[in-house]
Order: structure tokens, then C-alpha cells, then sequence
């Protein structure tokens, strides 16, 4: 068959022997997974052992990119690391942008398998058929920006990047992997996972440029695409690319959002500094993915006070609460620092904030005292102190740095004496900025999430943007319908590689991928949308099952008790708490699955899942 | 006498470029939040469309869709938020 809009071809690279292996795509693969998400979930399933250490070179990295990277379409260009997470035992997926994937996409590859374990610190340099085995050594230590510098001199300026920092070689669980750009795959310890393996970076420039099918008609949707990107009615773009995801983080606060103080929720004067006009007065500068129009990335400059003299990446809406609203600080210079000091050892900002706030809260409630946090005071609303344990954690210095490294859960076990109750993590990742008291879809989505306590992946749109119509985020009824919709719907999308913010829009959504991807494949069956929709479920159901397959049934699909049994403080949730089980169990009818919260023998049938 | 607080965020900040107003209301009778947006109109010069263009009302954090929308009672010391929003994440 011949292939449109995919490079055809899978690079296997094991690291122990020092050889890699040109594979091709085969069709069954790209008909019953797509692409990028999908591609990394089947090659682990399929390859991996159940139970390994995933710090044991038995554990791959599988980085994908979908049918139309490298393409024109707007916003697909993103790539994927799949692995089994060091810091929650589970299945991980987690997704970077900037320009990586196009340029993997440019050198001939829909994906690259990672296997086994170099005997010394090594670089993987790629530039089109050519793959080398670099020396690592003498970045090996450094942090990302010295990594980055240091190896475009040796490689070339043009190639684009993946990397670690000194956290993943430390095996940080809450370790991340960066570009060189700053785009950062943040989540679930992929960071560790390349430490673990003696893996430094993958470096990549190629020549070639993906075939389209028919490439008129895909220009006439790109060119709608772009013009929605300016007019979209529901949410108008222009304010996103505008300030970003900061534009959400005044309104995520009144919302219920935004916890504060470790997830107690206490009223907070510090949310006045997130207003939209005051953190866009810090913009010197847009940034964005390759070929997206949306340039939602924000350059913040910084030069008062004892954070000054920086200029780098701004802080996400998720950043801006997990060194912020969640530890009481309302400093943007600080958080703006911390958040380049994470990008710089390759640190995962959501996972560090929560476990800060976690180490805070257990000084507050006299669990833990100084004796136990190698001498720092730790209180609500002191920037120093995030910023100092920002750089302890990833350099797993002192007691504090190195049980914070561990991630909240892991932490919690080693402390315990109730420590856990004030761990908030859901299947041992932790919490992003939303609290399921005042979104209950949206609490929904994290707790059966197939890699944890993930935003990105079950993001509900109905109760957070009203679109495509609205749902009321304090009722439970409905919300399994709509928890299954946003969840297979961003596992499809995900395949291209979409980007979430854009989906979350819904300016992209299966009915417009499947315009796209017919235009770039040829491929029959992308026509229909209903088959994406299946293909998203697919997705879905065997993540579940490498999870079950790991022993994390529905007994996991719970989340810390404070969201059970203390009422949310504030308004608009005051009085609220989330009710799990009848959401659980309506869940779990519409999936399909058993009372275990397992796929059944049906459901698995009817999506061709062997 | 009924008074409220209108926080303005994003575009509605820029069209009013105030942050926050106190409305009132000489009266105890019912005041809804279409009553609001009306005396908005009149004392700042500014309309808002609720509910269009990505503009929406929070009534101390809650969509005012879910309380009746332009209907929705207001009570003296409420907070109504007038915001534009995008998507996060």
C-alpha cells in the first residue's frame, strides 16, 4: 500500500547493543491506531512484560508523531513519549510540542522505539537513514540549556531536540522530558525513564517532507481551520492566543478551580495578581508549536526583585496554581523562576508544586517538623521556599529534596504517620488545578484517567467552556456520557498529534480530523468520523487494560478522601463534595465494562481488541 | 438599598478599563442580573452579551446559565464576574 501522510517507517533503537532496526508501519497498526497515541499504547502493550521495573532496561520509550505531522494542518504537529511511569507503575503518556515532531516526522519516522540500557551516557543523533550512538559524557550533569547548546555545536544548529536535565538523570519520579524549545512532556517521569536508560537526548534533522493524498482539498480545510482560529464564535481565539492558557486563571479561581493551600480551598486575596491585564504586562514575546497559528506561547520578562534579569518561557495556567494558588504565592516573578528552573533541570512543574504543598501542609499540621526538612521553614506563601525546593528536588538534595523526588505517594509511604490523607495524587500522579468538588465531569475524567490524576487527556469541556453545549459542573447526571465523549475524543485526536488546548476549543474535533486525515492518508475508512470515534475507544479500553494487566483495577479509580468527605469551603462549590460511587458506577455501564471496572469480553469484541 | 460588585476580566476589563464597580440598586425589589447589565450600560457605557462571544456572567463563581441566565436573582453583597474565557490547561 502506498502511504500518504505518514513516513512509513518505525525506528527501533536498542541501546544495550548499540544497534537500531528500520521497521515498516504496518497497515493493521495504522488502520486500527492511527497514529502517535495510538501507535505508543499498542507497541507497549504488545511488547512489554507485565510487572518490570520501569527504571529496568525492560521499560521503552515509544515517541510518536501522528498522519499529519509535519503537515500544514494547524496545531498537529505535536509528538508523544508512552512508557511505563516510574512514579505511578501505570501506563503513562505524555506530550510535548515545538518543532521535534515535525522535524522526526522531515527525517522518516512515525515513531522511535527506545530499548534496553547504554553502558555510558549516550546521545542518539538522527539525520534522516543515518542513526548514531553520540557520547553523552560531556553533557552528562548539565542542565537542559548548556545540553542544548552544547549538542546542536556538535551535531547541527538546525536539529531539533528531546532531552534530560539533571533531575531524569537523577531518576526524579516527577522527572520530565524537554525540548530544546521548552516544550516540555512534563508528566509521569519519562524524564527518569531516559536516565534510567543512560539516555541524554535524541537528536533529529531530516530532509524529507511527508506525501499528502490530495492536497487541494486539504489546503481548503487548513484555510478554514486558520480562519476558525480567528472568528470561532463559542470561545473567539483571539483571547487565547492572546495571554494562552492565562487567560483562564483569574476565572479557574471563582470557578471552584485553582485550589489553594494544598487542596483546603481557603478563600485567597493572592489570586488579584492573575488578572489577565497584570501577567500580560509581563509579555515581551510569542512563541509557538510548528504550524499552528494559535502561538499561545508566551516569552515573560522579569526584572524586579531577587527574580530578575530572566526572560524565558511564561509559566502554563497549571504552573502559575502549582507555585502559586496551591503553596499561597502570589509572585509571578517567583513563579515565572521556578518555572524556569524546572525547564532547566527537566522537572514536571505540576508534580513539584503539589509535592511542595504537600511537605508545607505537613509542617502545618505538625506531621513533619524541621528536624525532617533539613532545617527550612516551610509556610504558606513564601516563594524562597519554593524556589529552594524546586532546585533540592531535582538535584535530590537534603531529605526533604530527596522523599519530595519520590513524587506525593511514594513520600506519603515513607513518612506515614497519616501523611497520606494530605498526599493528593490519583494513582500516584498528582493533581492538577482542578478540584472534582466544583467539576464533577471533570472529576470524573481524573479519577479513572488511564495514566493518573491527568487533566490533558479528560478535559470537560461541557462544564469548563460550554462547548459543544453547556453542562453544569455541580450535577452528576449525564457526566459519564460526557467523561467517555471528552476522553475518546482527545485519544483520537491525540493520534494526529492535535494539540489538546485547540480540541478543548472544539474547533477540532473528530468530525474536522477526519476531513484532514482523509485528505493527507487516502485512507478509506478515515472518511467517516464514527470510525475515529471507535478508534478513540480503542485507545482508551487498552490503556485500561495494560493498566488492569498491572493489577490496577477500579479499586484504584478512587481519590484522595478529602474530596469525599471535606466540603468544598468556597463558592461556587461551597457545601459540595464529589460524589464517587454513583458516578463511578454510571461510568463504568457506559463503557461497557464489568463492576471491577474492567473492559469486558463484549466490549473488547466489539473493538476488535484481540 | 441592594449593592454589587462587578469584576471585569479580560476583554470586558479592556472596554471599561475599570476593574471593579459598585452598582446600586434604590430598591429591595428583585434585581436580576439582565437589571445589572442594563444599569451597567447606563453608568459605564458599556454592553455586554452574556452568554455570546465568549463573554460570560459568574454570580459568586457560578455560570449565571445555571441560574436563570439574564433572570438569574441578585442579592445585595453578591460578586458577578463579567469575563471573556479560553481554554486551559
Amino acid at each position: 500500500m502506498r502511504l500518504y501522510g505518514y513516513a512509513g517507517k518505525i525506528l527501533r533503537i536498542n541501546l544495550s547493543k548499540k544497534s537500531y532496526a528500520v521497521e515498516p508501519l504496518k497497515d493493521s497498526l495504522i488502520k486500527h491506531f492511527i497514529g502517535g497515541r495510538g501507535f505508543g499504547i499498542k507497541i507497549l502493550w504488545d511488547e512489554l512484560p507485565a510487572n518490570i521495573d520501569p527504571l529496568s532496561p525492560e521499560n521503552k520509550i515509544v515517541v510518536s508523531v501522528g498522519p499529519l505531522t509535519g503537515t500544514k494542518v494547524q496545531s498537529a504537529s505535536r509528538w508523544v513519549a508512552q512508557f511505563k511511569s516510574p512514579l505511578t507503575g501505570i501506563y503513562c503518556r505524555s506530550v510535548g510540542g515545538g518543532y521535534f515532531g515535525a522535524e522526526l516526522k522531515f527525517a522518516g519516522y512515525d515513531a522511535i522505539i527506545v530499548e534496553g540500557k547504554a553502558e555510558k551516557p549516550t546521545y542518539i543523533w538522527i539525520h534522516d537513514d543515518n542513526v548514531e550512538f553520540r557520547d553523552a559524557s560531556k553533557v552528562w550533569g548539565l542542565t537542559t540549556l548548556f545540553t542544548r547548546d552544547i549538542i546542536l555545536d556538535e551535531t547541527d544548529k538546525r536539529a531539533k531536540m528531546i532531552m534530560i536535565g539533571p533531575a531524569g538523570e537523577r531518576l526524579v519520579k516527577i522527572s520530565a522530558i524537554v525540548t530544546d524549545d521548552w516544550r516540555t512532556a512534563g508528566r509521569g517521569g519519562g524524564g527518569a525513564v531516559m536516565g534510567s536508560k543512560g539516555l541524554k537526548a535524541i537528536v533529529v534533522r531530516g530532509s524529507k517532507r511527508p506525501e499528502i493524498y490530495d492536497d487541494q482539498t486539504l489546503s481548503d480545510a487548513v484555510n478554514e481551520q486558520i480562519k476558525a482560529y480567528r472568528e470561532w464564535p463559542a470561545v473567539p481565539p483571539a483571547d487565547f492566543r492572546r495571554l494562552g492558557t492565562n487567560t483562564g486563571t483569574y476565572v479557574w479561581y471563582f470557578m471552584g478551580n485553582f485550589p489553594t493551600y494544598n487542596f483546603q480551598q481557603r478563600e485567597w486575596d493572592g489570586i488579584e495578581r492573575f488578572r489577565p491585564e497584570i501577567l500580560e504586562s509581563y509579555i515581551i514575546g510569542h512563541k509557538g508549536c510548528y504550524a499552528c497559528a494559535m502561538q499561545c506561547g508566551k516569552i515573560f520578562k522579569i526584572t524586579n526583585g531577587p527574580y530578575g534579569g530572566i526572560a524565558w518561557d511564561f509559566p502554563e495556567l497549571e504552573t502559575e496554581w502549582s507555585f502559586g494558588g496551591i503553596v499561597g504565592v502570589n509572585n509571578i516573578e517567583a513563579i515565572t523562576y521556578a518555572n524556569m528552573l524546572c525547564d532547566l533541570y527537566g522537572l514536571d512543574t505540576i508534580s513539584t508544586g503539589v509535592a511542595i504543598a504537600f511537605a508545607v501542609e505537613l509542617c502545618e499540621k505538625s506531621i513533619i517538623d524541621k528536624t525532617e526538612t533539613d532545617g527550612l521553614e516551610l509556610n504558606w506563601g513564601k516563594p524562597e521556599i519554593v524556589v529552594e525546593l524546586v532546585r533540592r528536588i531535582a538535584l535530590r538534595i537534603g531529605n526533604l529534596g530527596n522523599l519530595l523526588a519520590e513524587g506525593v505517594r511514594r513520600a506519603a509511604e515513607i513518612i506515614g504517620r497519616g501523611s497520606e490523607r494530605y498526599a493528593m495524587h490519583i494513582k500516584g500522579l498528582e493533581m492538577p488545578a482542578y478540584d472534582p468538588r466544583a467539576m464533577k465531569g471533570q472529576g470524573l475524567g481524573l479519577v479513572t484517567g488511564t495514566i493518573g490524576a491527568s487533566h490533558a487527556i479528560s478535559w470537560n469541556k461541557f462544564e469548563i467552556l460550554g462547548v459543544p453545549k453547556k453542562a453544569d459542573p455541580l450535577a452528576i447526571e449525564g457526566k459519564a456520557e460526557l467523561t467517555k465523549y471528552v476522553q475518546d475524543e482527545m485519544a483520537v485526536c491525540e493520534t494526529a498529534v492535535f494539540c489538546k488546548l485547540i480540541v478543548n476549543h472544539d474547533v477540532v474535533n473528530p468530525v474536522f480530523y477526519s476531513r484532514v486525515l482523509y485528505s493527507a492518508t487516502g485512507i478509506e475508512e478515515f472518511k467517516d468520523p464514527k470510525y475515529l470515534w471507535k478508534v478513540g475507544e480503542r485507545i482508551w479500553n487498552l490503556e485500561r487494560l495494560f493498566n488492569v494487566r498491572e493489577g490496577i483495577d477500579g479499586k484504584y479509580d478512587i481519590l484522595p478522601e478529602r474530596f469525599l468527605k471535606e466540603p468544598h469551603p468556597r463558592n461556587p462549590a461551597k457545601g459540595q463534595i464529589f460524589e464517587l460511587e454513583p458516578l463511578l458506577k454510571d461510568y463504568y455501564r457506559v463503557r461497557g465494562w464489568d463492576e471491577q471496572g474492567i473492559p469486558t469480553k463484549e466490549k473488547l469484541a466489539e473493538l476488535e481488541i484481540p | 438599598m441592594i449593592k454589587i460588585l462587578v469584576k471585569f476580566i479580560g476583554r470586558p476589563y479592556n472596554a471599561t478599563n475599570k476593574r471593579h464597580v459598585w452598582i446600586y440598586f434604590d430598591s429591595h425589589d428583585e434585581v436580576t442580573l439582565r437589571d445589572l447589565l442594563n444599569k451597567i450600560e447606563v453608568e459605564i457605557g458599556v454592553r455586554f452579551d452574556v452568554g455570546k462571544e465568549g463573554i460570560i456572567a459568574l454570580i459568586n463563581g457560578r455560570n449565571a446559565h445555571y441560574m436563570g441566565g439574564l433572570n438569574a436573582n441578585l442579592k445585595d453583597l453578591d460578586e458577578v464576574i463579567i469575563a471573556s474565557v479560553a481554554g486551559g490547561g
